[in-house]
């Protein structure tokens, strides 16, 4: 037992904080280590799917795809933008009760920032199926001298928009290519939007998941200031997550 | 038995210490400050729109600034980078280096493209 608390007091001086997890040869926590190192690669897995987005956008526009300021609605996303700030703050909150071995706070804020990411993932699903239900048109404008223009209308603002291109394209022929629905395969904008959110929200789920076993464990009486590393690494994940939505929404969003 | 315990709380005990200041009010405060951040971009995206009809660029120069701060303030007070190990700080910030290189030159070299032909792809 001796031995057990002398290696315990050896990992702490070494930076580490969890049970059967030795330093590195830097000093430093081998699982935070992986941990940030992981984290470090996913930005450069979402800078590569949100600039994929950003440069794809005038060709979107240029091929008659929707425009993204049609269909991106910014109060929805400002109050998902506020419920993944308000879990982060919840979760740092249950990393805090944990060291403080605060049972009971430990499982509160970590229920209230489960519960704050099912509310994200459950906006997210709104969004989508709002998006799926509306409809672009794509409209074709043949001039006289055969110069072909894209342009991409939404459903909703297309009795208002036809007689406007009619008035500015009086010889011009003017074709609408029928409604298409806004979905992964329909147009740029769908393809680089979905695949972008759709990753981001898949990484909001499987914080989700691991909160929950982070729960659970806490619920069994396996998470005490001991081994808060559980609950920091959990953690850590989580506020990247928020940090990439904090991108998204000004980027996708706001931009 | 009982010195094993008391081993163990100090084992414990200074990690609040060495690792972050587990203030609560300070992370209350820092929550305030990015919720105020949150509402200020929301007003910031419209100012290239009547009636303040600022220049886009400063639109989205003022939006990414703000968002930047928004960063720094998780990573370093909610993700304790600041009170962490510096060789977690440079292992974040090689991954953003690299990120922020790599978005540089995709967008400059698409515009480049853009410029060439108008169309891409």
């Amino acid at each position: 037992m001796a031995q057990a608390v002398a290696h315990d007091q050896k990992e702490h001086a070494a930076g580490g904080h969890g049970h059967g997890h030795p330093p590195t040869s830097l000093g430093l926590n081998s699982r935070k280590v992986g941990l940030w190192t992981f984290i470090s690669s996913e930005a450069i897995f979402f800078t590569a799917l949100i600039s994929t987005y950003l440069v794809l956008k005038p060709r979107n526009i240029a091929l008659g795809g929707p425009e993204p300021q049609d269909f991106l609605g910014i109060t929805l996303t400002a109050i998902l933008a506020f419920i993944l700030l308000m879990s982060s703050l919840t979760m740092v909150l249950a990393l805090h009760a944990v060291e403080t071995d605060n049972v009971r706070g430990t499982r509160l804020w970590l229920g209230a920032t489960i519960l704050l990411g099912l509310m994200f993932l459950g906006g997210q699903v709104y969004e989508f199926n709002k998006l799926w239900s509306e409809g672009f048109h794509t409209i074709v404008i043949t001039e006289p001298d055969g110069k072909v223009e894209r342009i991409g209308v939404a459903e909703h603002h297309l009795e208002e928009e036809l007689p406007h291109l009619q008035a500015e394209h009086p010889n011009a022929q003017i074709q609408d290519t029928g409604r298409k629905p806004v979905t992964w395969t329909t147009s740029l904008f769908g393809s680089t939007f979905f695949t972008m959110t759709g990753f981001h929200g898949t990484h909001v789920a499987i914080g989700v998941v691991w909160l929950s076993i982070v729960l659970v464990m806490s619920l069994r009486g396996a998470i005490s200031s001991r081994n808060s590393l559980t609950v920091e690494m959990a953690g850590l994940y989580w506020h990247f997550v928020d940090l990439v939505w904090v991108a998204i929404f000004t980027l996708i969003y706001l931009i | 038995m009982a010195n094993q315990t008391s081993s163990q709380a100090e084992v414990a005990a200074p990690h609040h210490d060495a690792h972050a200041p587990s203030n609560v009010r300070v992370y209350i405060q820092i929550f305030v400050v990015l919720f105020v951040i949150t509402m200020v971009e929301v007003f910031a995206s419209y100012l290239d729109e009547p009636p303040i009809n600022l220049e886009t660029w400063i639109e989205i120069t003022v939006l990414v600034a703000l968002a930047a701060l928004k960063g720094l303030l998780v990573v370093m007070f909610y993700m304790h980078l600041r009170f962490d190990s510096r060789w977690f700080t440079t292992l974040f910030t090689t991954g953003i280096i690299i990120a922020t290189l790599m978005a540089i030159v995709f967008l400059l070299l698409w515009g480049y493209k853009a410029s060439l032909g108008g169309l891409v792809l």
